[in-house]
């Protein structure tokens, strides 16, 4: 018994270690703070660990690990009842307005990051989730669908609002930008 | 190119799905359009927000750790199973024991009610009543035990009437019943002939009661007894027996006049074979004169004492038919009353089987925790 444990242990370590970069910062764009993203991360492989011997071959691990790791994110955030606003989901277009987007253009790198991850932790769980997957992994939307749960057009459905919502987000609310006085400044230079 | 379509061309872009073509159509779009330009940057740093820093040392050590520490799944599973067995087996022997421990309440309370039933069953017989050829000194303790307004009318008038009342009733309240028509009979100076109390299988009981009421008060009590239980039949019977009493009392008479003159023959007889003849013929009056007058009083008695046959059936208190003229409330509050009754009952019978299985659980669970301990001692080596 203790030796199939161990032979067990050894072979999802293995399966597990190209992903678990990717699992733990899957897990900090979710969970938005590191020691969330730790625990979630945490207990993530260890249920997969657990259902280890429900895996089946012919299904790609990392479908399947992300899948656990998505729900168990999901579930964490949905359990922290936020309030997310849903006027940022709406269906119809966001038109985007050059000047703005030029300025985040201008950006430092580091200011974009830290204002797109501030960005991301305003989309309601299952959309974080999607746009998580599908945009900063690069999982294939039928994969993202399969981690879901949920159909592949819902997934680009989600995408695509949570696009929208973002961009929204990053050219509108201005307090997530890191230096927006400096951002002010130069807009009321350049008129 | 529009703008709508570069959308399609960076999505494709994001799932890595571009070609050549494609890719020189979305730069020279980009070129000229600052708002592709923004979602094409922030297509390119999302992307990029994955790719950089290390994973923490700490997190990247725990989980290692944890899953080494991680107990064997298939044991896991079994356990899983065991444990809804032993719920399952828990519960049998709960509910199981409740029912054995109410077993032993219900066997116990028929058994208490049968007592019951023994003590009334001895037969209360009024000596004499009936029987028209009983001792006259039983008659006499009948009789003196008649209230004064019921004396017997005397025996050449009115209308001798023989009344029979035969009442079936059912209640949910059967002990208060059961006293509630005692205390009515006696009231109007009546009294218990017979009392028999059966219980069914049901635990119900069912009491038949044989009252003797004065004749005078029988009314009186029938129109007591009406919040008594539920009517479910009622019969009443007049037997007239004028002719029938007229007619014993006027051979009563002949006979009485016979008597008088074998008694004036008898003092004036003078040989022995003459008085032997009398004296024969006394002794035969004088049963005559008894059996008769006993008659007379044996009929009296039926006449002055109506009998009133009661039958109490007791309802399941959590039979919701119609007791009496019960509103709905008070229906709906006996209803509740005899369920919570049950419920007592059942908690009690529960309590009853904890306290009586206590030592075997007691020993249950040492020995469970005893192979545990070994079923761990041998999972450690």
């Amino acid at each position: 018994m203790a030796a199939k444990h161990k032979a067990d242990a050894q072979r999802f370590e293995e399966l597990v270690i190209p992903l678990e970069k990717k699992v733990y910062y899957t897990c900090l764009q979710l969970m938005s703070n590191r020691e969330d993203a730790e625990d979630c991360a945490q207990e993530a492989l260890l249920k997969a660990f657990r259902s280890f011997h429900t895996f089946r071959a012919e299904a790609q691990f990392s479908t399947w690990l992300y899948t656990i790791v998505t729900r168990v994110c999901v579930d964490a955030l949905r359990r922290r009842r936020e309030i997310y606003s849903l006027d940022l989901l709406r269906e119809e277009g966001f038109e985007i307005p050059s000047d703005e987007a030029e300025m985040y253009l201008k950006l430092e790198e580091a200011e974009r990051k830290a204002a797109l991850t501030a960005g991301i932790q305003e989309l309601p769980p299952d959309f974080r989730a999607a746009l998580v997957l599908v945009d900063l992994q690069g999982l294939p939307y039928q994969e993202a669908a399969t981690a879901l749960g949920v159909p592949e057009g819902t997934v680009k459905s989600r995408v695509s609002r949570a696009r929208k919502a973002l961009y929204n987000i990053l050219l509108t609310k201005r307090e997530l930008f890191p230096q927006n006085h400096r951002l002010n400044g130069e807009r009321r230079e350049s008129k | 190119m529009t703008c709508h379509e570069t959308d399609f061309l960076l999505d494709a872009m994001s799932q890595g799905l571009l070609d050549e073509q494609q890719r020189a159509a979305l730069d020279s779009h980009l070129e000229g359009c600052a708002a592709c330009r923004f979602k094409h940057q922030v297509a390119l740093d999302a992307r990029s927000l994955m790719e950089e820093g290390e994973v923490p040392a700490a997190f990247s050590s725990a989980w290692r750790q944890q899953i080494r520490q991680e107990e064997v799944q298939p044991v896991k599973q079994s356990r899983h199973l065991i444990r809804w067995v032993a719920v399952a087996a828990a519960l049998v022997v709960m509910v199981g024991g409740t029912w054995l421990a109410g077993q032993d309440r219900r066997l116990a309370d028929r058994d208490s009610a049968s007592a019951i039933g023994a003590v009334y069953t001895q037969e209360e017989f009024v000596g004499g009543m009936l029987d028209a050829a009983a001792p006259m000194g039983d008659m006499n303790l009948a009789r003196s035990a008649m209230p004064k307004e019921a004396a017997p009318q005397d025996a050449n008038q009115a209308e001798k009437i023989i009344r029979t009342v035969r009442m079936e009733l059912t209640t949910r309240q059967f002990d208060l019943d059961q006293a509630q028509i005692q205390q009515a009979a006696e009231a109007a100076g009546g009294r218990v002939q017979d009392s028999r109390m059966y219980n069914n299988l049901q635990n119900l009981r069912s009491l038949y009661l044989t009252l003797r009421v004065p004749s005078a008060r029988l009314d009186e009590v029938v129109a007591s007894l009406k919040g008594v239980g539920r009517v479910q039949s009622f019969t009443e019977s007049a037997q007239d027996i004028t002719e029938q009493y007229a007619d014993t009392a006027m051979r009563l008479k002949t006979q009485q006049a016979k008597m008088e003159r074998l008694q004036e023959l008898l003092t004036k007889a003078e040989s022995m074979e003459d008085i032997i003849a009398i004296e024969n013929s006394i002794s035969d009056t004088q049963y005559e004169l008894d059996r008769l007058t006993g008659s007379l009083r044996g009929m009296d008695s039926k006449v002055d004492y109506a009998t009133l046959d009661i039958t109490l059936n007791e309802l399941s208190p959590l039979d919701t038919s119609k007791d009496k003229e019960e509103t709905l409330t008070e229906r709906i509050r006996s209803g509740v009353a005899a369920a919570f009754e049950e419920f007592k009952n059942l908690l009690a019978d529960f309590v009853v089987f904890l306290s009586v299985a206590l030592p075997y659980l007691l020993a249950l669970v040492v020995l469970i925790i005893i192979i545990r301990l070994i079923v761990k001692r041998r999972k450690t080596k």
